[in-house]
């Protein structure tokens, strides 16, 4: 569960405490790297916390082991372990990513854009498609690619002999045979993504519920 | 393996969507166990705190609604149990109709065969074979008989006999010329020795100047 690294919280690299690092950098070159030096940090951190999705202000929205249940008591949790520990990870969950109050030192927000603009054009984000909110800007991060994702379902589906099953998205996301797998409790949305990469390829055709909301997913 | 095109995709019959339709019941479930078991817990939190405060009759109450709560989760579980059963034997019945649609192909391809092969033709086949094979080796007799008569035994015997004392005297000279031959092949033998032995003094005067 998204409980067992909280002993351990993420171990930001050196350079997310030296101050010309939230300056962005004149040199083309140097401010390239810098640009590489960001994206690594964010796809390391979301990985390591299981971060799906950031706003603009690199500020976790959804986290953890998603479940469209439980959304309010993961969120409780996530604020009641922010008190529990002060550091590094925990302003991160409150203030986002890209500020830093040990240097006290945060990063322009013209970076911040050009930051997720680099992450959008590798397919190591997107956009959000806010229906209720839409000038609020947020990103899933994909520190697994949608593809690689589908990769992952495959390769998982073959290996247990369920080619030619159908699943449900939720059995997929909580079923007792996806325990242990990376894509445990993955936000439905970005599972969604991977599911219609499997479509593209023709190797998934999906299933939809009474209300015609698509649900399910037939894998082959 | 990449290149399939969208017709290849996976086909869903009303098999899958029975299956998809109770999957989705209990998922249903599963997500009603989760927030009940939830809710118990976080009840049985509040029944202690109750109790701290000395509240015994709420702390009553709530333990009986968690009680309860319990009970129902229970019936969850084995509604659960319930639909994962019906889900295995659908799936189960579904193996065993293509396994019976397998059995019935094979048999009417069997039967189909069989069709062509009449058991009277067979007979009839082995008959007229069997007919064949004993009228050829007749033919074959007659044949082997026919021309060389009896008449002719004797002549052959005497003329092999001839022949077997004609070669006996052949071979005693043929004995003594093939010494001969023997001797005079010696020769040519030394004389490639003699060479070869040049030959490797050769080869072994070559490194010992090296050597020096």
């Amino acid at each position: 569960m998204s409980t067992q690294h909280q002993q351990q919280p993420f171990k930001f690299p050196k350079i997310y405490n030296f101050p010309p690092f939230f300056t962005k950098q004149p040199h083309a070159q140097t401010y390239a790297t810098q640009l590489q030096q960001w994206i690594q940090l964010i796809l390391d951190y979301c990985r390591y916390n299981r971060v799906w999705i950031l706003n603009e202000k690199g500020v976790p929205l959804s986290q953890g082991n998603v479940d469209q249940d439980q959304s309010e008591l993961t969120s409780q949790d996530l604020n009641s372990s922010t008190t529990a520990l002060d550091d590094e990870d925990a302003d991160v969950r409150k203030k986002g990513i890209f500020v830093n109050d040990k240097i006290s030192r945060s990063l322009d927000t013209l970076m911040i854009q050009e930051i997720f603009q680099e992450l959008i054009t590798s397919g190591n984000a997107s956009y959000v498609n806010n229906k209720r909110n839409a000038n609020a800007k947020t990103y899933y991060i994909h520190w697994n690619t949608p593809s690689d994702w589908s990769t992952i379902l495959l390769n998982w589906i073959e290996s247990k002999g369920q080619s030619g099953t159908v699943f449900t998205f939720y059995e997929l996301c909580f079923g007792d045979l996806s325990i242990g797998q990376e894509f445990y409790g993955i936000h439905p949305d970005i599972l969604e993504l991977a599911i219609n990469v499997l479509v593209d390829d023709g190797r998934a055709r999906l299933l939809k519920d009474e209300d015609g909301k698509v649900a399910g997913v037939k894998i082959q | 393996m990449g290149n399939t095109t969208s017709s290849s995709s996976p086909r869903i019959n009303s098999q899958d969507k029975a299956i998809f339709q109770l999957k989705l019941q209990k998922d249903k479930l599963k997500q009603y166990e989760r927030r009940t078991t939830q809710l118990i817990n976080s009840e049985t939190l509040q029944v202690k705190l109750l109790l701290r405060e000395g509240r015994k009759d709420a702390a009553k109450t709530l333990l009986k609604r968690s009680k309860y709560q319990a009970t129902l989760l229970e019936n969850v579980n084995n509604q659960i149990l319930n639909l994962d059963n019906l889900i295995h034997n659908i799936e189960f019945k579904i193996i065993e109709k293509e396994f019976l649609k397998g059995l019935s192909q094979g048999n009417e391809t069997l039967a189909k065969l069989n069709r062509e092969l009449n058991v009277n033709d067979v007979t009839k086949l082995i008959d007229e074979v069997n007919e064949n094979i004993e009228y050829q080796n007749e033919i074959d007799e007659l044949l082997s008989n026919s021309i060389v008569g009896k008449d002719y035994e004797d002549e052959i015997d005497e003329e092999l006999q001839a022949l077997e004392r004609e070669y006996q005297v052949k071979n005693l000279p043929e004995a003594v010329s093939g010494e001969i031959n023997d001797s005079v092949a010696v020769t040519p033998e030394k004389v490639t020795d003699d060479t070869q032995n040049k030959q490797k003094q050769k080869q072994e005067n070559t490194p010992q100047p090296m050597l020096a």
